[in-house]
C-alpha cells in the first residue's frame, strides 16, 4: 500500500459520498427547475405537460414588479451582511483571539443558543421588545425622543433589525473559523516590526480571514436576500421582498411555471453577484498588499 | 486509510439507520395495506384529516369523541395555505389522505381536478340540518347533482374598528380608505379577500369581474393608510391591542375572539357589501377508509359538535340550523349575528387559472410598490 | 502590554454582542410566565403555559423527532463534509473548483422549490414522504455549510507540518489524526453547529418531505399559522433553552477539567 505518496486516488473517492449526493439531491433539481421553467402552467396529476413556453420567463420582466423587488431584495441584503460583517469582526477576533481558549468553545455554542428555539418565536420576541407601548418605545417616549403610541415595527427598518439578529451567527461563525487559525506568531511578529494595528489588520488579519468571510457572505447575504417570513411579519405594507413573489407561486396559486421561472433567474442573479464580490474582494485585497 | 473511511461508512449507517427507526414515538402511520375481508375482528382505523391547526376538528371536544364514538384513530395533518392543501393531495397524498377541508374558494376546482370524490348525503343524518344556503352553494354540487362539499363553519371578512378610538358609526369601506385613519389601517393580506373588498368598496356591478386596473389603483391608494398586512389571528391582535391599527377587515372569528376577551371592537357590515365563506368538508379521492370518512362528516355536522366549536374562543359561526338556533344572545353578539345574520353578503368562490393569477399578480404589484 | 486598551475595548464589543442575542431570549422566558398574551404589559405571573405544555400539547414529541433528525443530519453533515474538504486539497483543481460551485447550489437555490422538487423526485422513485427522505432533504441543505467550514480552515492554515510529517516517513491516517483533524477541528465543529441549527429550523423541508401525521418542530409552529401561535411555545422555548444552556456549560467544564487531565499526564 503506498500510503506514503499524496494520495490523489483517494482523493476521488473521499469526495464520492458528497457528489452522489449533490448530483441526486441538487443537480437533477436544478435540472428540473430549468424544464419547469418553460412548461406552460402547471404539470397536471398525471404528469401531462400542455406545452412549452418562454411566456414564463418574458413575464417576469414585463412589469417591474420582479425587477424592483429584485433591486430591493439585494439592496436589503448587501446592508444586512455589511452590519453582520461590523458586528462579526470585533466578535469572532475576540472569541479566537482575545478570551482565554477555555472559553472558545463554550462562547461558540452559546451563539446558537437563540436558534434552539424557532426562527418564528425570537421573530415574536423582537416584535414584543419594539412594539408600540412596549419595553423600548416607553423608554424612548420618556426620553421624548419618539412617540411610544407607535413603534418602528411593519417597516424596512424593522426587516433589517430582525434579519440582522437572525444571520448574524453565521457571519460569527465563520469569520471565527477563519480567524481562529491565524497564527498567533504572525501577529505578535508583525508588531513587533512596528506595524501597527491597521497595518496587522491589512496585511495579515484581513488576507488570512477571507475564505470565512466569503463563506459568511454566502450564507447571509443569499438567504437575506430571499427572505420572505421576516418581510410578512415585520415588514408592513411596504415591506414585501422577492421571496413572497417567488413563495406566492407555490403556495397561494400553483403556478409552477412561473414560480421554476423566477427561482432559476434568482438564481443565475445571486451567482453573478457571488462571484463579483469574490473576484472583488480578492483583487481589493492584492490592491491594498495584503497576502495570497 | 481505507479502515478509517469503512469506519466512517458504518457510522453513516448507523446514523441512517437511527433516524429511520425513530417511529416508535410519533403517532402510527396510517395505515397502507388493503382490509381482507374476514372482519371477525375489529382492527382500529385511523382516519387522516387534513384541515388547519387548531381549526376545531383536532380539539379534545372532536377527536376523543369520535374516537370512542366509532372504536377508530383520528390523525390529522396540517396545511398552511389552501393551495398547499391541494398540492399535499397531486403529490402523494391521494390514498392516504380521507377527508380534508377545502373553503368556498377551492372547493370547485378541487373536484374538477378529480382530487376529491362525491359524498352520498342520503347516508348522513345531519346534512339536512344544515343552512340551505350553503348546502346549495353553486360550487358544491354538480350537473348531475353530485355532492362534493359539506359545509361546515362559515363567516364574513368584514369591517371592525376599535369604538373606543373611533366614536363615529362606521357604515361604509370608505372607512378604511378614509385619511382619518392614515397609517392605521390593517388589511387583510389575501389577494382573493383584497379585491373583492376593493371591488365593494368600488362599487362595481360584478365585484368577481371587476375592472382590475381600478381595483389596483384603489389598493394602491390603500395602501398609504396601512400599516399592516395581516395573516393570522397574531399579526391583527398584536398591533391592535397595542393600538397601532384601530380599524380594518378581519374574519368574524377574530372580531369574536376580542369581543369575548373583553376588549373593545365593533363588527359591522358595510352596505355595499361583505365578503362571506364557508369551509366545507370532503371526502379525498381514493380515501383509505370512505366510510369512517363520511361518518366524520356527519359528525362534523352534527349539533353536539357545532355548538362546542361555537363557544371555542377560536371557533366559528356554525352552519347547523338547530346548533344556530341554540346560541345563546350573547354567543350570538360575539359572533355579531345577534339578531339576524347578515345578508349581502358575496361569497367567496372558485375562479379559473387565468383569473387566479390575474388577481395574483395585481395583489403582488399593489404590494411590491 | 500594549494591547490593553485594544482588547479592552474588544471584550466591551463581545459582551454588547452577547447581551444584544440574548435579550429576546430574556423576553421570551419572562413572557413565558406573563398570563397577557402578545407579550403586552401589564405582567401577570402565571403558570399556566406550562401546565399547558406539559398536558395538552403535541410540543415534546415534535421537539423530540426534531432533535434527533437535526443531530443525525448534523453528525452525517460534519462527516461527509470534512471527508469533501480534505479530497478536495487532493483532486485537480478543476474539479474541486466544481464541486464547490455545486456545493453552493442547495444555498441558492430557494428551499421552498428545493423541497417540492425533491417531493417529486421522491415520489416518482417511490420512496414518497418518507423518514429517509426528509433525513436527506435536511442533509444537502446543511452539507455546503459544514463543507465551508472545514474547507475554510485549509486555505490559509500551514501545511508544513503534514508534508514535515509525511517526510518524516507518518502513513498517511497518522498523519490525519495528528496533525490535519486538529487542524480542521474548529471548522468541523463550527459546521456542525451551524448544520444543527440550520436543520432544526428547516421548515419547507419537513413540510413537504415528512410523513403525514409526523410533525417536527418548525411544522408544528409554523402551521399555527390560522390561529397564531399560543403561549405555550414561550415555555417550551424557555425549557430548551435552559436546558441548552445548562449542557453547554456542563459540557465546557467537563470538557476542560478531562484535558487539564489529560495534560497533566
Amino acid at each position: 500500500m503506498t500510503d506514503n505518496e499524496k494520495p490523489i486516488s483517494k482523493g476521488g473517492t473521499m469526495i464520492l459520498p458528497s457528489s452522489l449526493l449533490f448530483l441526486c439531491l441538487s443537480l437533477i433539481p436544478l435540472g428540473m427547475l430549468i424544464f419547469f421553467s418553460f412548461i406552460d402552467g402547471n404539470i397536471n396529476m398525471s404528469g401531462e405537460i400542455r406545452g412549452f413556453t418562454i411566456e414564463n420567463l418574458t413575464r417576469m420582466f414585463s412589469s417591474f414588479t420582479f425587477t424592483k423587488l429584485m433591486f430591493k431584495s439585494v439592496g436589503i441584503g448587501i446592508l444586512v451582511t455589511v452590519i453582520c460583517i461590523v458586528i462579526s469582526y470585533p466578535t469572532a477576533w475576540g472569541i479566537a483571539k482575545v478570551v482565554k481558549s477555555k472559553y472558545k468553545n463554550l462562547l461558540m455554542m452559546l451563539i446558537i443558543v437563540p436558534f434552539f428555539t424557532s426562527q418564528l418565536l425570537l421573530i415574536y420576541a423582537i416584535m414584543v421588545i419594539f412594539q408600540a407601548k412596549g419595553v423600548i418605545m416607553t423608554l424612548l417616549g420618556s426620553l421624548n425622543l419618539a412617540d411610544s403610541s407607535t413603534s418602528i415595527l411593519y417597516s424596512n427598518l424593522a426587516v433589517i433589525i430582525v434579519l440582522v439578529y437572525e444571520y448574524l451567527p453565521y457571519m460569527i461563525l465563520s469569520l471565527y473559523t477563519s480567524i481562529e487559525g491565524i497564527d498567533d506568531n504572525l501577529i505578535s511578529a508583525s508588531q513587533s516590526l512596528g506595524a501597527g494595528r491597521w497595518n496587522t489588520f491589512k496585511n495579515i488579519v484581513f488576507p488570512m480571514s477571507i475564505p470565512g468571510l466569503l463563506s459568511g457572505i454566502l450564507l447571509v447575504l443569499v438567504p437575506v436576500t430571499g427572505s420572505f417570513v421576516e418581510p410578512t411579519l415585520v415588514g408592513g405594507p411596504n415591506g414585501m421582498m422577492v421571496g413572497s413573489l417567488i413563495n406566492s407561486q407555490f403556495t397561494v396559486v400553483l403556478n409552477m411555471g412561473y414560480g421554476a421561472a423566477l427561482s432559476f433567474v434568482f438564481l443565475i442573479i445571486l451567482s453573478i453577484i457571488m462571484a463579483v464580490i469574490k473576484k472583488s474582494i480578492n483583487s481589493a485585497n492584492k490592491s491594498i498588499g495584503g497576502m495570497e | 486509510m481505507k479502515k478509517f473511511i469503512s469506519l466512517l461508512i458504518v457510522v453513516l449507517m448507523v446514523t441512517t439507520m437511527f433516524v429511520g427507526c425513530s417511529p416508535e414515538e410519533q403517532q402510527s402511520e396510517p395505515p397502507s395495506e388493503e382490509e381482507t375481508p374476514e372482519v371477525e375482528e375489529e382492527e382500529v382505523k385511523t382516519l387522516t384529516v387534513l384541515n388547519w391547526k387548531g381549526y376545531g376538528s383536532d380539539a379534545d371536544y372532536s377527536v376523543d369523541v369520535f374516537e370512542e364514538m366509532y372504536n377508530c384513530k383520528v390523525e390529522h395533518v396540517y396545511f398552511t395555505s389552501l393551495e398547499e392543501m391541494l398540492t399535499m393531495l397531486r403529490t402523494g397524498g391521494l390514498g392516504t389522505i380521507d377527508v380534508l377541508l377545502p373553503n368556498s374558494n377551492v372547493l370547485l376546482q378541487a373536484w374538477q381536478e378529480g382530487l376529491i370524490q362525491p359524498i352520498d348525503t342520503s347516508k348522513m343524518e345531519n346534512y339536512s340540518l344544515l343552512r340551505d344556503d350553503l348546502r346549495n352553494f353553486e360550487d358544491a354540487i354538480d350537473e348531475e347533482g353530485n355532492v362534493y362539499g359539506v359545509p361546515w363553519a362559515w363567516g364574513t371578512t368584514s369591517l371592525g374598528y376599535n369604538p373606543e378610538v373611533i366614536e363615529e358609526d362606521i357604515t361604509s369601506w370608505k372607512a378604511l380608505w378614509d385619511d382619518k385613519y392614515e397609517g392605521k389601517v390593517a388589511y387583510f393580506d389575501d389577494y382573493n379577500t383584497a379585491i373583492l373588498t376593493a371591488a365593494l368598496y368600488l362599487e362595481e356591478d360584478d365585484p368577481y369581474n371587476p375592472d382590475l386596473e381600478k381595483v389596483e389603483e384603489a389598493l394602491l391608494d390603500l395602501k398609504e393608510n396601512t400599516r399592516t398586512y395581516w395573516s393570522s389571528y397574531d399579526d391583527f391582535l398584536k398591533p391592535y391591542g397595542s393600538g397601532e391599527i384601530v380599524i380594518g377587515n378581519m374574519w368574524v372569528g377574530l372580531a369574536s375572539t376580542i369581543y369575548r376577551s373583553g376588549d373593545p371592537v365593533e363588527y359591522v357590515y358595510p352596505e355595499e357589501g361583505t365578503v362571506g365563506w364557508s369551509d366545507f368538508w370532503a371526502i379525498a379521492t381514493d380515501a383509505p377508509n370512505p366510510d369512517l370518512a363520511l361518518k366524520w362528516l356527519d359528525f362534523m355536522s352534527s349539533e353536539q359538535f357545532q355548538t362546542d366549536f361555537a363557544n371555542d374562543p377560536y371557533g366559528a359561526i356554525p352552519s347547523n340550523v338547530n346548533s344556530l338556533e341554540s346560541l345563546t344572545d350573547d354567543l350570538k353578539k360575539a359572533f355579531f349575528i345577534y339578531p339576524e345574520p347578515p345578508t349581502n353578503l358575496v361569497m367567496q368562490a372558485s375562479q379559473d387559472e387565468e383569473t387566479k393569477q390575474a388577481w395574483l399578480d395585481v395583489w403582488n404589484n399593489v404590494k411590491a410598490q | 502590554m500594549k494591547n490593553t486598551k485594544f482588547n479592552l475595548f474588544i471584550k466591551i464589543w463581545l459582551l454588547c454582542t452577547y447581551a444584544i442575542i440574548f435579550i429576546p431570549i430574556l423576553v421570551i422566558i419572562i413572557m413565558s410566565f406573563n398570563k397577557t398574551p402578545f407579550g403586552m404589559l401589564p405582567f401577570k405571573f402565571t403558570l399556566e403555559w406550562y401546565q399547558l405544555l406539559f398536558e395538552g400539547s403535541n410540543l415534546f414529541a415534535a421537539t423530540i423527532l426534531s432533535l434527533k433528525l437535526s443531530g443525525a443530519v448534523a453528525i452525517t453533515s460534519m462527516i461527509i463534509g470534512t471527508l469533501t474538504a480534505v479530497g478536495a486539497q487532493y483532486v485537480p483543481k478543476k474539479v474541486s473548483n466544481l464541486l464547490m460551485s455545486v456545493a453552493q447550489l442547495p444555498i441558492i437555490i430557494p428551499w421552498l422549490v428545493q423541497a417540492i422538487a425533491l417531493l417529486l423526485i421522491f415520489n416518482l422513485t417511490g420512496l414518497g414522504r418518507s423518514y429517509i427522505g426528509m433525513y436527506f432533504g435536511n442533509l444537502i441543505v446543511v452539507l455546503p455549510y459544514c463543507i465551508m467550514m472545514v474547507i475554510a480552515r485549509f486555505n490559509e492554515a500551514d501545511r508544513t507540518p503534514e508534508d514535515a510529517a509525511r517526510m518524516l516517513g507518518a502513513t498517511y491516517p497518522l498523519v490525519f489524526k495528528d496533525v490535519i483533524f486538529p487542524m480542521l477541528l474548529p471548522g468541523i465543529i463550527t459546521g456542525g453547529l451551524m448544520s444543527f441549527m440550520v436543520s432544526f429550523n428547516a421548515f419547507a423541508m419537513q413540510y413537504f418531505l415528512a410523513p403525514f401525521g409526523v410533525r417536527t418542530l418548525p411544522m408544528e409552529i409554523f402551521t399555527m399559522i390560522r390561529v397564531g401561535y399560543k403561549p405555550d411555545m414561550n415555555a417550551l422555548a424557555s425549557i430548551i433553552m435552559i436546558i441548552t444552556i445548562a449542557f453547554v456549560l456542563l459540557l465546557n467544564k467537563l470538557g476542560y477539567s478531562a484535558s487539564r487531565l489529560m495534560k497533566s499526564k
